[in-house]
């Protein structure tokens, strides 16, 4: 039967290539709306996903990693002999401002580590090493700043601030939700351009190494006494917090995802259409094939492949279509994160569409009665 | 002995309370191996009506329909198509072949049915087709075929999976005078020659004249008519084992037969297939 579903199909190529159409705009739309949604996420959360710590030391009240008020960096001296903790790393983050060759200033996002043990500083690196940022003026952009930037060369002088800055190092795909360059620079730099600076420092996050993370629980608790002042969060709940944040707050999810559900829509209304269409015009067919003895089970695969036949070639090509629109979409800064699980989940949203749709189709023609074949 | 297909006091009616048809009132007959039965009656006389019934198709409001013996118009819904497909063929008005398929396509649908392996499918489906005398109309989709072709494909349809039974409603209705002859002749060589038995409604006069029985159906009660040529009757060669049978005969007879298609000029049919 599926044999008979297929030729159906690809007999009426006109009814097929305006079905496939369809279905293809409607799942790329998805798909897209999806991979632009996590690829944002991605940026929004990469630095807390990467730094490697279990345990995240932050102001009180904080919502995302970008939003941070600095709090003094002598808590950390309350840690440091707690035998739970492998190490406490401080991360500064200040904004700033990038003069480009033309001139103009760029905002930047200035992330500042400790060169020595370079946590939440860059994790994939196209040229240097994170390192690299040492004591001095220096420091670490990422590659995709090249669209602010133009021409980015290891030993380049910029003006970070008013204040020369040598470029040491290209980082690979580490972006902000904010869109504004990411520079990497030591801990020190950092505090300084952010003015926050004096009497022993200060930063916006502690990030902790814990000896076992599993008894997280205990630890947090300590450091909550400790620290009342702070917010102490575990690596995937500061992840959760920033998502859920940039998601509600910039109604950015409400957006996104009724795009991506109007996409749904339109795909189940275009393949809910077609099988529906093709099933009344060839109802006779269909009689004929009861009156030949078809069972009702044999019925009922013909017309879910007449369904799912379309419907699979449309999400395979959508699919095909997200993964070569990745590349041009990254060089204009945005990041669609497109990835096998992604083209399962909407493989799995499309055939269950189909499904729906061919069970109208599968309805109607177990209650057609045969013997209509007798009428002429 | 008992009879291959029988309609015991079969009635039908449609609708319910005080607006009921009866399209078919009490009807008896029967129907036996290698025998063409013919049922004649004006339109809406209840001929359709009966050979769905007959066919498994439609169930009676009364009487019984027995498949050698067995009384299949009792047997629950879901075992009829079962029983369509092993044991009838059905050939239509309207063709009724599928417009997506080629000839040779729809032919195999009904081995497909049958779950046929593919390579004795594509034999079975040619072989049937040429003799049919439609070997080079074999990769044509019906809508490049004439009307007279279709029917025969739709035959050849009906006959591939070896039914025991072929039921034929108004088969040259939709065809001209020639090509109806053909699909006759084909007919009632296949009944001769494989022992099938045919159960046709029609309303051409010259049905009559391929017909063992027949039967007139008035206001859905049935009653016999004498047939026109009882002594010409071509059935009364004895029956041959389907397996040895020679088609190429059959084939001559639809080649001469089909003046749409073939450039030779018509012969009669009935003259060309009587001994
Ligand atoms: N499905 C149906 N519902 C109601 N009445 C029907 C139906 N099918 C046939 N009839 C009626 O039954 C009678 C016999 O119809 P039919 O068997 O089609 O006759 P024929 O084939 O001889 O033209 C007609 O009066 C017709 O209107
Ligand atoms: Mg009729």
């Amino acid at each position: 039967m599926i044999w008979l579903a297929t030729r159906l199909v690809f007999h009426y190529r006109v009814r097929l290539a305006v079905t496939l159409a369809g279905v293809i705009f409607s799942a790329y739309l998805t798909l897209a709306e999806l991979a632009l949604y996590i690829g944002m996420m991605e940026n929004a959360t990469s630095i807390i996903r990467h730094a490697g710590a279990d345990l995240w030391i932050a102001s009180k009240g904080v919502q995302n990693f970008d939003f941070a008020k600095p709090f003094p960096l002598a808590v950390t001296t309350r840690l440091t002999d707690s035998p739970e903790i492998v190490w406490a790393k401080p991360i500064m983050l200040a904004w700033g401002f990038l003069k480009r060759r033309d001139g103009a200033q760029e905002q930047v996002e200035i992330i500042g580590y400790d060169p020595a043990a370079p946590v939440g500083g860059p994790w994939a690196m196209a040229s240097g090493q994170a390192g690299d940022v040492g004591a001095g003026a220096n420091i670490i952009l990422d590659e995709s700043a090249r669209q602010q930037f133009g021409d980015l060369r290891v030993g380049m002088s910029w003006e970070l601030n008013d204040r020369e800055v040598r470029l040491v190092g290209l980082s690979r795909a580490a972006r902000t939700f904010t869109t504004a360059p990411l520079v990497f620079a030591s801990y020190d730099l950092a505090q300084e351009i952010s003015g926050a600076g004096g009497h022993g420092g200060m930063t916006a996050y502690i990030a902790v190494k814990l000896r076992q993370p599993a008894d997280a629980g205990k630890t947090i608790e300590t450091l909550r006494s400790v620290l009342p002042d702070n917010e102490i969060l575990t690596t995937r709940t500061f992840v959760k917090r920033t998502i859920l944040y940039w998601t509600v707050q910039t109604g950015m999810g409400a957006a996104l995802g009724l795009t991506a559900a109007l996409g749904l829509v339109i795909g189940a209304g275009i393949i809910g259409q077609t099988v529906f269409a093709s099933t009344m015009e060839h109802i006779g067919e269909f009689a004929t094939l009861k009156a030949m003895g078809a069972s009702g089970r044999e019925l009922n695969t013909l017309i879910l492949a007449q369904s799912v036949i379309p419907s699979v070639a449309g999400v395979s090509v959508a699919a095909a279509l997200a993964l070569l629109s990745r590349a041009p979409l990254a060089t204009t800064g945005v990041t669609l994160a497109v990835d096998p699980y992604l083209i399962g989940f909407q493989f799995v949203l499309t055939l269950s569409i189909a499904i729906a749709a061919a069970h109208v189709s599968i309805r109607k023609v177990r209650r057609l009665d045969p013997a209509t074949v007798f009428r002429s | 002995m008992v009879a291959l297909l029988e309609a015991r006091n079969v009635s039908k009616r449609y609708g319910q309370g005080a607006v009921t048809v009866t399209a078919v009132d009490s009807v008896s007959f029967a129907v036996d191996r290698g025998q063409i039965a013919l049922i004649i009656g004006p339109s809406g006389s209840g001929k359709s009506t009966l050979l769905s019934m007959l066919g498994c198709i439609l169930r009676p409001t009364s009487g019984a329909i027995l498949l050698e013996g067995e009384e299949v118009s009792a047997l629950p819904d879901r075992d009829l198509p079962k029983i369509r497909r092993a044991s009838f063929g059905f050939v239509f008005q309207a063709f009724h072949l599928f417009p997506f398929l080629t000839a040779r396509e729809n032919v195999e649908t009904a081995l497909r049915l049958h779950h046929t392996p593919r390579q004795m499918r594509r034999t079975q489906a040619i072989e049937l087709l040429a003799r049919c005398g439609l070997e080079e109309r074999a990769n044509f989709y019906p809508g490049s075929l004439s009307g007279g072709e279709q029917q025969r494909v739709a035959i050849a349809r009906a006959l591939v999976a070896d039914p025991r039974i072929l039921l034929a409603d108004e088969p040259t209705a939709s065809l001209d005078s020639a090509n109806g002859d053909a699909v006759f002749a084909m007919l009632r060589r296949f009944a001769n020659e494989t022992g099938k038995a045919v159960v046709m409604a029609s309303h051409d006069p010259k049905a009559r004249g391929f017909a063992d029985q027949v039967y007139t159906l008035t206001d859905g009660r049935i009653s016999p008519a004498s047939p026109l040529t009882l002594a010409a009757r071509p059935s009364a060669r004895p029956i041959r084992d389907r397996r040895a049978v020679q088609f190429a005969t059959l084939a001559e007879a639809i080649e001469k037969l089909d003046p749409v298609i073939r450039p030779r000029p018509a012969t009669d049919s009935a003259q060309a297939l009587r001994p």
